[in-house]
């Protein structure tokens, strides 16, 4: 398991949409959001391919302007499997 | 237990991205008050792996593996915030194909240079590396060893490199990757100011008024920087944004101003600028009667190129032998002027004749020049490789001073020339340490007696130890192995083989040549190292006790955290017993003995390394000075050779740059804060050189002083538009330029064992206009061959990507190692600088 947080910049004008977007993106949680546009999001992502195809997909969506990284974690639960295609391997 | 694990983890992550946001969350305290810290990870500051920005992390290690990493919120560069490079930087020291044994090609039991990769001791592997390296010495002398070094070299492994080279061999033939990177920057500081490397620092970013980028994709490739960047725009209304380059990518899309040029005629947009701050009655007058001075540069240096190359032989100036032997010309030299002949030599380039040029509209180019000459505009200039790597890269750097120093606007808060690095310590090791063929640590060279002199003292050596004769740079590197001339050559921490330029001609063939032994050592499995004879597995990032220098002259410690796999073994480890294998009778000639008696008999390590000041901490000072951080520290090297070996290291180099404008700080002190930019006086770091009031060495009433030349004063120079050696033809009809693209770093030895990556930007495309792909019959996502009059790679066509090139030109990332674009560029350099031109060369593209 993956946990990554990020800052996401959006343009103000796009802010709702852009946000909506990202909530449906498979291990996406956005836990605050400010008026000037900036995100505070989280992903979680069984494995890494995972993990960077959600990268991908937030930062094409239309009004994501700057994604930054904060914070990445990983670590294999007691409930997990091994992942498919995990680097660390 | 998993489910409440997730949550505190996730937890955590939001706190941090709140904290670096600097943004409360109702209720986020007091859920993780409910859960108790996760006391099985130990957390220590560290710096990125990757780009030259500097940027701090903190390393999470658990079970002796790092698990986690955050944005250091202490960091100043940074303040919590990462790239997405970022989320490999805890994974790229756990790729599957780790090299973990020294492998050597072999057959019947025995080294051969067409055998398989069989692994070997370490005792076997400096067997063989020290049989290669003594006959190359024995048959043709200390010109025929070399060593390759890195811009990602810690700053102990490029002292620990230098010193075995330039005093230990006595061969000067050490050049780092930098040389591909940064070397026209370096040249034209020296050339300007008598001194490397940036005067301002970062927080110029948040005092400007203007940025013109120019030839940097900082928004791909510097992204932490750049987003201070575009912060300072959003924040502040009246800011503005100028982006030059020779096609369209991601740092455009936040320009007011974009300005697509043809390629090298920045050269005459640059001279414009002179020109019309000097037409409009912008100039400075004051500061340039105070504090500049005025020099002509000769022209006629020819290209680099192999002197028997047709634009070699008939160039007056690049210092190559002549009919009589005798060095033609220097490309270096320059000769006094005035300000009226410079205003004579720019009034030249007006914005009718640049326009035309460069291709860029005449209102473009006026609002560039006004950003710049509105007396109430702050403005900074960052650029990288577009200005670097230019077959006339010092030039370029040179141009940019002169339009600052013409207006005085910089050493500053907000107002400066900003040359950004490419590799986490391009400035720290391969700049300050002076791994360079020329180089030696503090801006000495090996060219001058008196600085040979104070090397040769402070490492307690005999008068005489260092040659003066300069070495191979790296692209005459690969022109020596071909030749025969260099014969032994060691490659560190870099994948050269990928970087350079001009593969298949003129560098393969000399690693592949019998007479040859090439020696690699690195992580992974690169392309340098399969093309090796002998591989050596490294120890990396946090598996060694590490410094690094930025690009605002930043020097940032790291504690090692974790153990490397197998028998890797860090490269200042490899340097330091490989020393012992020499004694200094096989070394040294009998006269350089003779004026130090008490090293006869010793090995280069007792001379170099056991020389009672690397050797003078004990090993009991690794816990004592890191107790702060973790108990029961200790170093791998430092347990090997029974001594603080990074220490030692560090505090006797430092004695170049003490008390001479390049102070560094106690090592001590760096083991505590999150770096500090030099010169650091009396504990006290400095922001911008050379200006009373924030510069120790600028005494009061001077105001300012360029004090790295004799006279206190910056050079403007003279410097023509000269076109670039291999443009477009009627069958190579379009210009290629090579780059990087954000998920991959350089030549991608880390990031490509990453798998995700692969799948983000699987190959290298070549990016091309619509226009030009109709033009020949292609569309999106074909298969072509990109063929150059040197070699060609198949590829992909992309016309809808994140780079535009304008009609004429492509673009293709160097990250692939199964497309090798340079076996299609040229290997034509600054002949100042001798750094590679990767931006310009023709080629033609067609259906595979």
């Amino acid at each position: 398991m993956t946990i990554c947080s990020l800052l996401i910049h959006v343009l103000p004008a796009c802010a709702e949409q852009a946000r909506a977007q990202l909530e449906q993106l498979p291990g996406v949680e956005v836990h605050a959001a400010t008026a000037e546009g900036l995100l505070i999001v989280t992903v979680e992502a069984g494995d890494d391919p995972e993990m960077n195809r959600t990268f991908e997909q937030l930062r094409a969506i239309p009004g994501v302007h700057a994604t930054t990284l904060v914070y990445h974690h990983s670590e294999r639960l007691e409930d997990e499997s091994p992942a498919q295609g995990e680097s660390t391997l | 237990m998993s489910t409440s694990r997730r949550r505190f983890i996730k937890l955590s992550a939001v706190a941090a991205a709140a904290a670096a946001a600097d943004i409360t969350i109702p209720g986020l305290d007091e859920a993780l008050a409910q859960n108790a810290p996760d006391a099985s990870i130990r957390w220590d500051k560290g710096a990125c792996r990757f780009c030259g920005t500097g940027c701090g992390v903190l390393v999470g290690v658990r079970d002796g593996r790092v698990v986690a990493t955050q944005g250091d919120p202490d960091a100043a560069v940074n303040r919590g915030l990462l790239c997405v490079k970022g989320y490999f930087l805890a994974k790229i020291m756990y790729g599957a194909d780790r090299l973990t044994r020294p492998l050597l090609r072999m057959k019947d039991g025995k080294f051969d240079k067409n055998g398989e990769f069989t692994p070997v001791s370490w005792t076997q592997a400096f067997d063989i590396m020290e049989e290669k390296c003594k006959a190359a010495l024995k048959a043709k002398g200390p010109s025929s060893v070399g060593m390759f070094a890195s811009g990602q070299w810690t700053i102990w492994e490029g002292i620990a490199g230098a010193k075995f080279m330039k005093a230990g061999l006595r061969s000067n033939n050490i050049d780092p990757n930098a040389r591909h990177c940064m070397a026209s920057a370096v040249a034209g500081f020296m050339r300007t100011f008598g001194a490397d490397e940036p005067m301002g620092c970062y927080d110029d970013t948040e005092h400007a008024d203007a940025f013109v980028v120019w030839g940097s994709n900082m928004a791909e490739m510097h992204p932490i920087l750049w987003s201070g960047v575009t912060g300072r725009r959003l924040s502040t209304k009246h800011v503005k944004i100028a982006v030059l380059s020779t096609f369209t990518h991601r740092t455009s899309e936040a320009a007011d101003l974009e300005i697509i040029f043809k390629p090298q005629t920045d050269l005459a947009i640059l001279n414009y600028v002179c020109n019309y701050i000097i037409q409009s009655g912008a100039v400075n007058e004051a500061f340039v009667k105070q504090h500049v001075t005025f020099m002509k540069g000769v022209t006629d240096i020819g290209y680099g190129l192999r002197p028997t190359h047709r634009l070699e032989q008939v160039a007056g100036n690049n210092g190559y032998p002549g009919a009589d032997g005798k060095p033609k010309g220097d490309p270096n030299a320059a000769t006094p002027t005035t300000f009226e002949e410079f205003k004579q030599h720019v009034s030249e380039y007006t914005a009718d004749k640049v326009a035309e040029l460069s291709g860029v509209p005449k209102d473009k180019l006026e609002a560039l020049a006004r950003i710049y000459a509105d007396p109430k505009t702050k403005v900074v200039s960052f650029w990288t490789m577009g200005f670097n790597q230019h077959t006339r890269g010092t030039w370029a750097n040179n141009l940019i001073y002169d339009v600052h120093l013409l207006l005085g606007k910089i050493s500053e808060p907000g107002n400066g020339p900003f040359s950004i690095t490419g590799q986490p310590s391009a400035c720290g090791t391969a700049r300050e340490v002076g791994t360079f063929a020329h180089r030696l640590p503090a801006d000495l060279v090996v060219a001058n007696p008196q600085h040979r002199a104070t090397a040769e003292e402070i490492w307690k050596l005999p008068a005489g130890a260092i040659p003066g004769q300069i070495g191979f740079h790296a692209v005459a590197m690969d022109r020596a192995l071909k030749d025969r001339n260099l014969n032994f050559y060691w490659v560190c921490c870099t994948n050269n083989m990928q970087a350079g330029p001009n593969l298949s001609q003129e560098r393969f063939p000399g690693w592949r040549d019998p007479a040859n032994f090439v020696v690699v050592t690195d992580a992974y499995p690169t392309v340098s190292a399969q093309a090796a004879d002998l591989v050596l597995p490294a120890a990396m990032w946090m598996e060694k006790e590490g410094a690094y220098g930025n690009a605002e002259r930043r020097s940032q410690f790291w504690r090692q955290q974790v153990k490397a796999p197998g028998e890797a073994r860090s490269d200042l480890w490899q340097i330091m017993e490989f020393s012992k294998r020499f004694k200094t009778e096989e070394v040294w000639p009998e006269d350089l003995l003779a004026k130090a008696p008490q090293y006869r008999g010793k090995t280069l390590f007792d001379v170099l390394y056991a020389n009672g000041q690397v050797n003078r901490f004990p090993l009991a000072d690794v816990g004592k000075v890191n107790a702060h951080a973790i108990k029961g520290y200790s170093n791998d090297e430092s347990t090997a050779f029974g001594f603080y070996v990074q220490k030692g290291l560090f505090e006797e180099y430092a004695g170049f740059g003490r008390g001479h404008a390049h102070d560094l700080g106690s090592f001590d002190q760096y083991h505590r804060v999150r770096g500090l930019r030099w010169p650091v006086v009396d504990g006290k770091e400095t922001l911008w050189r050379y200006r009373e009031g924030y510069d120790p060495y600028v005494k009061q009433g001077e105001g300012v002083k360029f004090y790295g030349r004799p006279d206190g004063r910056a050079v403007i120079f003279t410097l023509p538009y000269q076109p670039p050696p291999e443009p477009p033809d009627n069958e190579y009809d379009l210009w290629l330029a090579t780059g990087r693209v954000l998920e991959h770093w350089h030549s991608g030895s880390m990031t490509r064992r990453v798998p995700e990556l692969y799948r983000a930007v699987p190959d290298a495309l070549v990016f091309m206009n619509p226009k030009d792909a109709e033009a020949r019959g292609l569309k999106q996502g074909d298969v072509v061959r990109v063929i150059s009059r040197r070699g060609e790679v198949q590829t992909r066509v992309e016309t809808r990507g994140r780079n535009r090139p304008p009609v004429g030109l492509v673009f293709v990332p160097w990250f692939d190692e199964s497309r090798l674009i340079n076996k299609v560029t040229l290997d034509a350099t600054c002949p100042i600088s001798k750094q590679n031109d990767f931006k310009k060369c023709a080629v033609k593209v067609v259906k595979a």
